[in-house]
């Protein structure tokens, strides 16, 4: 019996070892290539290790490449972003599980269909409302707009939390002569901290590597570009030569700190997604 | 108590709504009727809007390039849901039992989730590139192809090629969404089943399979409309070329939407037809969304 499980487990190690070395090898690959220079490349695309490690790649794709303004950018959006989902969800979230208001239904109800509507459809009409509020000049339109887009999850995830957050609590705030927002503010809210953590990851992953809504956005707006958008206009600009380690340096620029995060954050990252699929 | 002095009393609550409601409607709900009024209209998006009724309809019934990327959307579609949900599957049945180094590969194979498509998609194309490729070169080591092949650049392999960028980026995904649906399934049904005398195909068969549905027709779900929804990796990887060959609903849209990036489609916007295009997008989703959740209930 033992010599059967050995014998079948085998191959199973293979077929694991072998999705393991492709689900890696592309990132090892773009931070070999973004090492080596051009020649290099050229002559051995295959070799993982360069011959000596070329870091100025990374210097002159963040000067030249003007991805030193890319990351500033993505890291305001992001961070912005961030923080508005965490606030204006969890007060939402809080609203429609604490108290009882007409209206209440109709909200939850809105918020059940907008899940089925896709937001990539809408993307001109959210363009020129974005315009007409003059939002466009500045990274705020970017962000205005992925935060209205990841509002829905969010509400959801928190409010399923927010339930399981006994009510007696409250009540008691409620007779010591909390009000309404004290109770938010002081009870609710630092019981939440796991599903803020799994929401602020989940917004993180997603404004971080936003791409189409920062596209079309910047599309006039060249200094407006988040690290994606500007890393394709980077290859776009290389007219037929493309130069491989300066735009592999710009893609590691870009998926470092979010793999790095993951490498730390690991359990929250896989919690808070598994969270979104069953949740819902 | 009238609804006006409820509403009145609560005047908190709805405090603690406004932020949410504001963007929730003006970014939300009003594009949705923007985007209807739009696709009536013939517009560049800067000068004056012209009515003209059905005509963008009419037009889109018309047009090849909107079926074939609808028709490479549902490729798309269906080579996600079919290999990429069962090899999911396979993975979280697989890393959901006593291995070991089960932990190791599950971190691994969640890897790809966390990094932008965008960007990893340029990557990629580094990667499939017909020169200085490395893919071409260890399938040629492995004597899998006797010369280089342009895989993106090929009309009959960059639609495939995406899909399995695709496939390598969101496999973790649901793998992790079928090992918490695994996790969910009480222990004591294993037990029962085992004195019954179940193996470990049957209790597969029997137990694990069928205690999983409701999981995985969410699972299920969220993959399609996902797909359909496609469009970063393939404006990034082919721009939807060559010819058409891998355009996809969303890509096209953006096209006559935005006039961006590889103008094909047009130098002026054209953003009445694009609406209409986000129209057709809609009411796909919506007819799958329907058969879906039918195809639950009798499922039920």
């Amino acid at each position: 019996m033992n010599i059967m499980r050995r014998f079948t487990r085998f191959p199973l190690y293979i077929v694991l070892i072998l999705w393991s070395i492709i689900c890696l090898y592309p990132l090892v690959w773009m931070i070999s290539t973004s090492l080596k220079t051009m020649p290099e490349v050229t002559e051995d695309p295959a070799a993982l290790i360069p011959e000596t490690p070329h870091w100025a790649n990374y210097l002159e794709t963040w000067t030249k490449g003007n991805f030193g303004t890319y990351f500033k950018n993505s890291l305001i959006i992001t961070g912005a972003v961030l923080l508005l989902v965490l606030w204006t969800t969890s007060m939402t979230a809080f609203a429609i599980t604490r108290t009882d208001f007409p209206g209440k239904r109709l909200i939850l109800y809105a918020l059940v269909v907008t899940l089925f509507i896709p937001a990539e459809a809408t993307l001109v009409p959210v363009f020129h409302i974005a315009k007409s509020l003059h939002l466009l000049n500045s990274l705020a339109g970017i962000i205005i707009a992925l935060v209205a887009g990841s509002q829905v999850v969010s509400i959801y995830l928190i409010q399923a939390y927010f339930r399981t957050i006994p009510l007696d609590l409250d009540d008691a705030a409620k007779i010591d002569g909390c009000n309404l927002f004290q109770r938010y503010w002081y009870v609710v809210l630092p019981l939440a901290r796991p599903v803020l953590a799994t929401v602020a990851i989940l917004t993180f992953m997603g404004a971080w590597n936003a791409y189409m809504l920062p596209l079309a956005f910047t599309m006039a707006r060249p200094t407006l570009r988040t690290l994606p958008v500007g890393l394709v206009a980077f290859q776009s600009g290389f007219a037929f030569s493309v130069n491989w380690p300066l735009l592999c340096a710009g893609a590691a620029i870009s998926t470092i700190p979010v793999v790095a995060l993951y490498v730390f954050l690991q359990r929250y990252f896989v919690g808070g997604i598994a969270a979104t699929g069953l949740k819902e | 108590m009238s609804v006006f002095k409820q509403a009145k009393k609560n005047w908190d609550s709805y405090l603690l709504c406004t932020p949410t409601l504001i963007l929730f409607i003006v970014f939300m709900v009003y594009p949705v009727f923007y985007l209807v009024r739009l696709s009536f209209y013939q517009w560049d998006g800067i000068t004056q809007m012209k009515f003209i009724g059905l005509e963008n309809y009419a037009r889109l019934l018309r047009d090849p390039i909107w079926w074939k990327s609808l028709k490479n959307t549902m490729i798309y579609v269906v080579a996600k849901l079919v290999i990429e949900l069962s090899l999911a599957l396979g993975a979280a049945v697989v890393l959901n039992s006593k291995l070991k180094g089960k932990n190791l590969f599950r971190s691994i194979f969640f890897l790809p989730v966390v990094t932008s498509m965008a960007v990893m998609g340029i990557v990629f194309v580094g990667i499939f590139s017909p020169f200085e490729g490395v893919f071409n070169l260890i399938l040629m080591k492995l004597g899998l192809i006797s010369q280089f092949r342009d895989w993106l650049g090929e009309p009959s392999t960059a639609l495939y090629t995406v899909i399995g960028v695709a496939i390598w980026h969101d496999l973790g995904i649901n793998m992790v969404f079928f090992l918490a649906g695994l996790q969910s399934i009480p222990k004591y049904l294993y037990d029962a089943a085992k004195i019954d005398g179940a193996g470990s195909w049957q209790q597969l068969l029997h137990v694990t399979l069928p205690m999983l549905k409701p999981i995985a027709l969410i699972i299920v779900m969220l993959s399609v409309i996902g797909s359909f929804k496609v469009f970063d990796i393939v404006n990034v990887m082919t721009n939807g070329g060559p010819y058409y060959a891998s355009e996809v609903v969303t890509d096209y849209m953006f096209k006559y939407g935005f006039a961006g990036r590889g103008l094909g489609a047009s130098v002026v916007a054209q953003q009445g037809y694009a609406a209409t295009i986000g129209m057709g997008l809609f009411v796909v989703i919506a007819i799958f969304t329907f058969i879906q959740l039918k195809m639950g209930r009798i499922g039920r």
